[in-house]
C-alpha cells in the first residue's frame, strides 16, 4: 500500500468520545494481530476455515 | 544507560497515528507489535456473537484465559518496551486501550500488596455490538458478562511479577455490566481470601 493512501485511510479516523474510535460512519477498534488472530482461531473451523496470521492484511 | 521512553505511551489519538509505522504491504506496526484495525461490527456484532451462540457458556472458558494472556502480553509489551514502571502499567494499558476504541476504561482502585485492581469501563465496543446484535441479551445469552474486564487479570499478573511480588490465583468478576443496562461495566479483580 503506498504511505499516501495508509496516511490517507488514517487521517479518516477520528476519536468520538469516551474511548471510542470512528472511521466514517464505523466503530472500529485497533487491535494487537495476535489479539485478532487468537479471538479468530476461537470460531468453528468447520465454518469459518483454518485462521493463520497471513489473513491480518 | 536505559533506552525506556517513559511518558511515551500515546496520550491521545493524534499520537497515536503519529507513531504508527505502514509499511508497503500495508502492514500496520506499534513499536515493533504489528496491528490491525478492524470493524466493531464485524468483531463483535458478527464474529463474538456466532462465537457465543455456537459455543454458549463454554466460550467463558476459552475467553477467560485467553483474555488473561492478552492482558499479560500487552502489559509486558508497554513495561519492555517503552519503559512504564510496572507500578504503572494498569493505567497506562488503561490509557493505551481507550485510545484504541475499545471504551473508556478508568481504573478506580490499584493495590499491588492486597494484590487487587478495580476497573469500570464506559462506553464500551463490546456491549455496544453486543446491545446491537442482541436486543434481549440476558434472555438469549443469561450467562453473559463483558469479557475484557479478564484482561486486567494478565495485566495485574505482569505488574505484581515485575515489581518482585508473588503471583497468587487472580479471581474476575464482573459487579456492573453495560451490556445488561448498567451505566458503565465495572470488574473486580483480587486475590481470593
Amino acid at each position: 500500500m503506498p504511505i499516501e493512501e495508509a496516511v490517507k485511510l488514517l487521517s479518516k479516523l477520528k476519536p468520538a468520545g469516551e474511548g471510542s474510535l470512528m472511521f466514517e460512519e464505523e466503530r472500529v477498534i485497533l487491535t494487537t494481530a495476535t489479539f485478532l488472530v487468537d479471538a479468530l482461531k476461537m470460531l468453528p473451523e468447520e465454518r469459518f476455515g483454518k485462521i493463520s496470521r497471513n489473513h491480518i492484511p | 544507560m536505559s533506552e525506556h521512553k517513559y511518558g511515551m505511551v500515546p496520550s491521545d489519538l493524534r499520537q497515536l497515528l503519529g507513531r504508527l509505522n505502514v509499511d508497503d504491504d500495508g502492514r500496520i506496526a506499534f513499536e515493533g507489535e504489528r496491528y490491525a484495525f478492524i470493524l466493531q461490527k464485524l468483531l463483535v456484532n458478527a464474529l463474538f456473537i456466532e462465537a457465543l451462540s455456537v459455543l454458549g457458556v463454554s466460550l467463558k472458558t476459552l475467553i477467560r484465559p485467553f483474555s488473561v494472556l492478552v492482558g499479560g502480553s500487552l502489559a509486558r509489551h508497554l513495561i519492555d518496551k517503552l519503559g512504564v514502571p510496572p507500578e504503572n502499567v494498569l493505567e497506562d494499558y488503561a490509557k493505551f486501550n481507550s485510545i484504541r476504541g475499545w471504551g473508556g476504561i478508568e481504573v478506580v482502585e490499584v493495590d499491588l500488596d492486597a494484590p487487587k485492581v478495580i476497573v469500570r469501563m464506559r462506553n464500551s465496543a463490546f456491549a455496544r455490538g453486543v446491545r446491537e446484535a442482541v436486543s434481549n441479551v440476558k434472555e438469549v445469552f443469561p450467562f453473559y458478562d463483558c469479557p475484557w474486564g479478564c484482561t486486567f487479570a494478565g495485566v495485574l499478573k505482569v505488574a505484581l511479577e515485575k515489581t518482585g511480588r508473588q503471583v497468587p490465583e487472580l479471581p474476575y468478576e464482573e459487579v456492573k455490566c453495560e451490556t445488561i443496562g448498567n451505566e458503565c461495566c465495572e470488574w473486580h479483580v483480587r486475590r481470593e481470601n
